[in-house]
């Protein structure tokens, strides 16, 4: 039970992924990190099937997901996207119900079990009382919930979350970064792509690093996050330290990045600094 | 957007009690379009006259009119709403994406083409409209799931604008073509009859129940593509279906009537309006609510310019313009 990338080629008509060979673990709470443009939204979506691929396969729980019908991939994997569109004229109580229809038939008619798992996925995401509001009225940081609840509703195994936080402030962000934390405490495998490496090293058990369309580096964030790592991969030379909250690592710059400056001058800064 | 019409409207009044009033809307409607023509001295009283040239007017001009009213109304206000949702654009019509234009082209070419005098006219309406809407979407990207909306109504007005170049090409190669093509170009249902009504309904009610079909998936696409995709409904399918579906209910319209544009620009935007974002139950509203439109409009082009009668598109036009520019500008919330 895993998702395994196998000699990946895909993206949009100039930047491709190359050779992408992965394996993401069932269980894990795996982020993908890296520079802009470095391809990790084209992998989320390119796992989702929201890109077809050029060469390669995306093996899904062991099912190739090229020969799936896209009902049943939805089953298996829920996506949220980086711009989720806010439908017009839709009560979040309707958005979550949206996330059975992978589950239901042609006119979805709701089943007792879809209205069981609506209330759980309303509940689990704490937005109970918005039922009946319209999407289109939520804060930011309300709507990214409503979306996150329709992925629970969906009841799948696997979740992908593209850069769930961007746009939102910081106690939303962590909001939603805890709220993902207790989705993978109830045993679901997510994949999120992130920007902030901070996060990443907090909440994810898995990083996956990418750098100019290939694997860079896979491991835990303790394993791998090294300022090395970090200045091979976005070109930026940082400090590694503990958070003084929860011990995970954090990423500090190192302020000057003027080239005049050599390797020893920026190092001397670095322990002023200490 | 604290202010949208749409979200406040949306499940105000109770949805039994809104249903009825449409119903009751459309009842009347239609008694209107029965009352009014030509022979004024001939009205609702005249129902259940005997033979007699009383009920020959209503039950061989007046009745097969209303009827048509009523299928071209669901027919046209289902196909914008279809169109307005497979493209997630609020600008979507058969007018505007080319659908009419394209039908009136294929039923051009089914007159002037010896190859195709076998094929029934409404097929090669179908078929006209349904390669227009191919070619809109190809040209904005919609087969691959990318849809660009400015291209899409660019695409739209350059497929249309080819298509009746070739429609009014046909027209000046045979004289006697020009007058029954110029009828596709206006809008008209002044000497409908029987046996157009029946084609209306062959079409417009299993229309009607496709669209039905495919209203949770037009759901689905309001959340775009990528969560459609998500959750199992792939965008490129639902815009597919929906064009074939819009194309059947646009061809067999165009090729009764004409093009009878804003029924499916306004209707479907009332109906949201109205009714909230949910197709299941804007499907049936959007089709209550444009035969609706058509059997008054139709009773409005009777009366307006007595003796003689408006084209009831021109009527059509005359009440969803303003209507549609009153939501434009004063209900931002327009997709």
């Amino acid at each position: 039970m895993s998702i395994e990338l196998t000699d990946i080629r895909a993206g949009y008509g100039g930047f491709m992924l190359d050779q992408v060979t992965a394996t993401i673990k069932a269980g894990e709470l795996t982020a993908l990190i890296g520079p802009n443009g470095c391809g990790k939204s084209t992998l989320l979506k390119t796992i989702a099937r929201q890109l077809p691929l050029s060469a390669g396969t995306v093996r899904i729980s062991g099912r190739d997901t090229a020969r799936e019908p896209t009902k049943a991939i939805a089953r298996q994997v829920a996506v949220l996207p980086q711009h989720p569109v806010v439908p017009p004229g839709i009560s979040v109580g309707q958005l979550v119900g949206y996330g059975r229809a992978p589950h239901q038939n042609l006119f979805g008619v709701r089943s007792r079990t879809d209205q069981e798992k609506i209330e759980a996925a309303l509940e689990a995401v704490a937005i109970a009382d918005l039922r009946d509001r319209m999407v289109s009225e939520l804060s930011g940081g309300q709507r990214q919930r409503a979306f996150l609840a329709m992925c629970v509703a969906q009841d799948t195994p696997y979740v992908l979350l593209d850069e769930p936080t961007s746009f939102l402030d910081i106690k939303y962000q962590y909001e939603v970064l805890e709220l993902t934390e207790t989705l993978h405490a109830a045993g679901k495998t997510i994949v999120a792509v992130l920007h902030d490496i901070g996060h990443a090293a907090r909440f994810a058990t898995n990083l996956v690093v990418m750098k100019d369309g290939r694997l860079y580096a896979t491991g835990t964030p303790n394993q791998i996050l090294t300022p090395e790592l970090v200045e091979q991969v976005y070109g930026l030379r940082t400090r590694v330290y503990a958070d003084p909250v929860t011990g995970s690592k954090m990423v500090s710059p190192v302020p000057n990045m003027q080239p005049s400056l050599g390797h020893e001058t920026a190092r001397t800064m670095c322990v002023g600094l200490d | 957007m604290s202010h949208s019409v749409t979200a406040h409207g949306a499940g105000k009044l109770p949805r039994g009690l809104a249903v009825g009033l449409a119903l009751a809307v459309l009842f009347s409607g239609a008694l209107f379009s029965l009352a009014t023509g030509g022979r004024s001295d001939v009205g609702l009283t005249d129902l259940w006259a005997p033979e007699g040239i009383a009920a020959t007017v209503i039950y061989d001009t007046r009745a097969p009119r209303m009827f048509a009213a009523t299928l071209l109304g669901l027919n046209l206000s289902l196909s914008g709403l279809i169109l307005q949702a497979a493209t997630r654009n609020p600008l979507a019509s058969p007018a505007i994406l080319g659908l009419n234009q394209g039908a009136a082209l294929g039923l051009s070419l089914g007159l002037v083409l010896p190859l195709f005098s076998g094929v029934p006219l409404q097929v090669m309406a179908l078929v006209g409209a349904f390669g227009a809407g191919v070619v809109t979407f190809a040209i904005s990207g919609g087969f691959t799931g990318r849809m660009d909306s400015l291209r899409l109504v660019l695409g739209g007005v350059a497929v249309g604008a080819f298509s009746y170049a070739m429609v009014r090409f046909a027209f000046t190669l045979e004289d006697e073509l020009a007058r029954s093509v110029v009828r596709w170009t206006v809008g008209d249902i002044t000497d409908i009859r029987w046996p157009a009504v029946r084609r209306l309904a062959l079409w417009g009610l299993p229309g009607l129940f496709a669209a039905l079909a495919l209203s949770q998936r037009l759901n689905l696409m309001a959340l775009g593509q990528a969560s459609a995709q998500g959750l199992g409904a792939d965008s490129r399918i639902t815009l597919l279906l929906g064009t074939l579906i819009a194309a059947a209910l646009t061809g067999v319209s165009v090729s009764v009537a004409g093009p009878i544009a804003f029924v499916g620009l306004v209707v479907p935007h009332l109906a949201k309006l109205l009714f909230g974002g949910d197709h299941r139950i804007l499907v049936p509203v959007s089709a209550l609510l444009g035969a609706a439109l058509m059997l008054y409009a139709d009773g409005v082009s009777k009366v307006l310019t007595a003796p003689v009668e408006a084209p009831v598109g021109v009527v059509v036009a005359l009440i969803g313009a303003p209507w549609f520019l009153w939501q434009t500008v004063f209900a931002r919330d327009l997709s």
